[in-house]
């Protein structure tokens, strides 16, 4: 009892006032706006693709664009909330939800219509150049909170960012084969997600501050 | 806990985020037997302490993430299961090394250059009487009289995964100490 009673001595002489953790509706939504910002940067330097105004007439196109943004939103909202322990699990499910409706959608599409496979690798660095900005936003936000979940965080903050890369590709990239979409462009936002999670315990280390273990006048002796 | 105001120890973070060093203390304090039953229920040994040591370090670390419009409860248990886990995977980590690697685990070895000998030998002696009784034996059996782990456990009556455990405890115990001393020297 007496080195926790020492412990909680040096611990209440550190508090000092913290500056909170932002809202998780405030975070994303600035979020949203940067990244936003960065898409619509790169899409006006690129140029839109050529047939957009006619694919925005099919209710399928819009329908699948809102749901990977749906996806892109929801995943920035669990990425959030990662970082702030005691917020229910069920928020976390948000964003499978409209990620089932763009993963259907696109898996019916490959299904209708039966077009070969060919290469086109143009898909993947451009959706990296496009979740680059937003990842870094959305990780920085996270670092100023607390990770419990290192692993699924990561995976959610890449999720939402490739989800939007996505978004940007589909407004430039001339590509309407929906077995094309399914594997270059869905696929990589999915393969990036599960890839950036072994990661996340390096991105969100658990740390303890140095001068607490410097300074303190207990010993631990916890490993 | 049920006889707490669950309210006010939110109220108390609340006040703690802002800097009142008496609210967060009075706070501390009040967490200390709810996570030691939290704690106990969990765990079967003897390190309740230490860990409920980690659990308020990470409070410490995470009290920006605390939403005042939010109960406090759920926010507390959240950081207390994920130390809990993270402490039952380091020892299951540290039982499955062989002896001779977990006393050198990356950054606990001790410093290799101690210049003063006596000095060394002065904080070996003031500090093995001051550890726990588990790792001073584990110590004594294994390091000052080189026995192995299966004659240690059999003298001593701990498991060799306890023994583990407790030497190297004693281990980082020892380099905080000697790191200290050689502070105090170079000062």
């Amino acid at each position: 009892m007496t080195k926790l009673k020492a412990l909680i001595a040096t611990l209440a002489e550190d508090a000092v006032p913290v500056m909170r953790f932002p809202a998780p509706r405030r975070l994303v939504s600035l979020w949203l706006f940067i990244a936003a910002a960065g898409i619509f940067l790169f899409v006006a330097g690129m140029g839109v693709r050529q047939d957009l105004a006619d694919n925005l007439r099919q209710a399928r196109f819009v329908l699948e664009l809102v749901a990977a943004l749906a996806t892109a939103i929801g995943a920035a909202w669990a990425a959030t909330i990662s970082a702030l322990p005691g917020r229910p699990h069920w928020q976390k499910l948000i964003p499978f939800v409209p990620a089932v409706v763009w993963a259907g959608l696109l898996i019916h599409g490959t299904w209708l219509d039966a077009v070969p496979l060919r290469s086109d690798l143009i898909c993947f660095p451009i959706i990296i150049l496009l979740g680059t900005l937003p990842c870094v936003v959305l990780i920085f936000a996270m670092r100023r909170g607390v990770v419990l979940s290192p692993c699924l965080g990561m995976f959610f903050a890449v999720s939402a960012s490739a989800a939007l890369g996505y978004v940007g590709l589909r407004l430039v990239h001339p590509e309407n084969a929906v077995s094309m979409i399914l594997v270059w462009q869905f696929g990589p936002v999915v393969l990036l997600a599960l890839f950036a999670s072994c990661f996340g315990r390096r991105m969100f280390p658990h740390k303890v501050p140095d001068f607490l273990m410097r300074d303190m006048p207990f010993k631990r002796s916890a490993p | 806990m049920e006889n707490l105001d669950r309210k006010q120890l939110g109220e108390s973070m609340a006040a703690a985020q802002n800097g009142d060093a008496a609210a967060y203390a009075r706070l501390l304090t009040q967490l200390v037997p709810i996570l030691r039953r939290f704690v106990g229920a969990r765990l079967r040994n003897s390190d309740v302490d230490d860990v409920v040591q980690d659990i308020l370090l990470s409070v410490h670390t995470a009290r920006s993430t605390f939403e005042p419009d939010r109960p406090f409860m759920p926010w507390l248990i959240t950081i207390a299961r994920r130390r809990i886990v993270d402490y039952q995977r380091q020892t299951m980590r540290i039982a499955q090394l062989p002896i001779d690697e977990y006393s050198l685990l990356r950054g606990n070895s001790v410093p290799a250059q101690v210049e003063d000998e006596i000095a060394v030998a002065k904080v070996i002696g003031d500090w093995l009487p001051r550890l726990p009784s588990s790792q001073r034996v584990a110590v004594e059996l294994l390091k000052l009289r080189g026995l192995s782990l299966k004659e240690a456990a059999h003298e001593s009556g701990l498991s060799v995964m306890a023994l583990k455990v407790a030497t190297h405890r004693a281990m980082k115990l020892l380099k905080e100490e000697l790191m200290v001393g050689s502070i105090r020297t170079s000062q």
